[in-house]
């Protein structure tokens, strides 16, 4: 579905928008949220809460723009608010005194917008780059052990790595321009 | 060396003299080199390539399907009432639907600040199953500018916050929060700004507290 179809249908309260929207954007904000909780269970809530709010915020959306930067900050949000309810469990370290508007957030949530970027890339290769790059940089396969694994040649491995590392870096630069 | 041979080396991880000269005189070329060192950090990372549940996304749907259905039940009168019942026991069990139904479980006039001062807003909410749905009527307020938009919250007494969602301007505005007002008890308004600060801003609109 394309992302203005897909928004103007959100913002209509179609519940299977949002679907088209977790498909496309599931994944890049489960990161964010694990990264930022440093929890799965955490993470599987904030990203619960995330989809349930961009639908309930959907009509506040302008349709034509990239969603990407919207459902960030909703993410980010969410997960703020699943740290804050886990630390108030936490009883015994909280402290009474503090102001609970001035949450310190752990380090944890410094690097979440570069983890977006990073995975929603990632997440706009095809199959075939994103296979060579994870293969790279997750599993740490050389290239001819990437060929192996794959079952395709060596020249193949380096042609998928370098059109996928290109498009990356467009994609980002394209992010990064986009938000400054 | 051009930025095409230098961004091609860059990219196969090459260090050699001829790309680090063309590095140094080319702004355009070193940002793109650093703005790939920064993600192949990332990319390294292993949490980047966790993965969520597989039913994850059903359980969303799922959440949003039940929600709607309560929604839409509530708008839907009293079909489910079979037509054949005696006019005494239908009258009845229509009152009792509304009641159940149509009738909020509480119902406010939201106090304006200065910064909406012919402005009014009135609440009306729903404890549901997940939490506090809420349905706003609000006039008397400007269509929020390009990057900025209003945001409802809900405070607890110890001054947790829920954002409750957004919208853009007046009129009847549906809002919900996975708590429950009795938990959360003050409802507010407040002008943002797109990627601003995560917490409520300081131009509030209107507030129950």
């Amino acid at each position: 579905m394309d992302p203005a179809r897909m928004m103007r249908r959100l913002a209509a309260g179609d519940a299977e928008a949002v679907r088209a929207l977790y498909d496309g954007y599931g994944r890049a904000v489960f990161v964010v949220c694990l990264r930022a909780l440093g929890d799965r269970t955490l993470a599987e809530d904030a990203t619960q809460q995330t989809f349930l709010q961009a639908w309930r915020a959907a009509a506040s959306f302008e349709v034509g723009r990239d969603p990407a930067p919207w459902l960030y900050a909703i993410a980010r949000r969410a997960a703020v608010d699943v740290y804050r309810r886990e630390r108030r469990h936490r009883a015994d370290r909280v402290d009474r005194f503090e102001d609970p508007d001035i949450v310190a957030l752990p380090v944890s949530f410094e690097g979440m917008w570069e983890a977006w970027q990073v995975r929603t890339a990632v997440d706009r290769l095809t199959g075939e780059e994103r296979a060579v790059i994870e293969s790279t940089f997750f599993l740490g396969l050389t290239q001819e052990e990437t060929a192996e694994r794959l079952g395709i040649p060596v020249g193949t491995v380096k042609s998928r790595a370098h059109r996928a590392h290109r498009r990356l870096v467009a994609m980002l630069s394209h992010v990064r321009e986009a938000t400054a | 060396m051009n930025c095409q041979d230098a961004r091609t080396e860059m990219l196969a991880g090459g260090s050699s003299g001829a790309l680090e000269g063309h590095l140094s005189g080319c702004r355009s070329c070193r940002s793109e080199q650093a703005a790939w060192a920064r993600a192949r950090v990332e990319l390294s990372g292993s949490g980047l390539w966790e993965e969520p549940p597989p039913d994850l996304g059903a359980r969303i749907e799922r959440l949003l399907r039940d929600g709607k259905d309560e929604e839409s039940t509530a708008k839907g009168g009293v079909g489910w009432l079979p037509v054949v019942a005696a006019a005494v026991l239908v009258v009845a069990l229509g009152a009792v639907s509304w009641w159940r139904q149509g009738v909020p479980d509480w119902e406010l006039v939201m106090a304006s600040t200065v910064e909406a001062e012919n402005g009014t807003a009135v609440v009306q909410g729903w404890l549901t199953g997940q939490g506090t749905r809420m349905v706003l009527d609000i006039s008397g307020i400007q269509e929020a500018l390009p990057g900025t938009y209003y945001e409802i919250w809900l405070t607890a007494p110890d001054g947790r916050h829920v954002s409750a969602g957004t919208f853009r301007g007046p009129g009847r505005v549906t809002a919900f929060a996975a708590v429950r007002r009795a938990d959360f008890p003050r409802i507010w308004i407040t002008l943002e700004e797109v990627d601003s600060d995560l917490g409520p801003s300081r131009e509030t609109y209107f507030d129950t507290a």
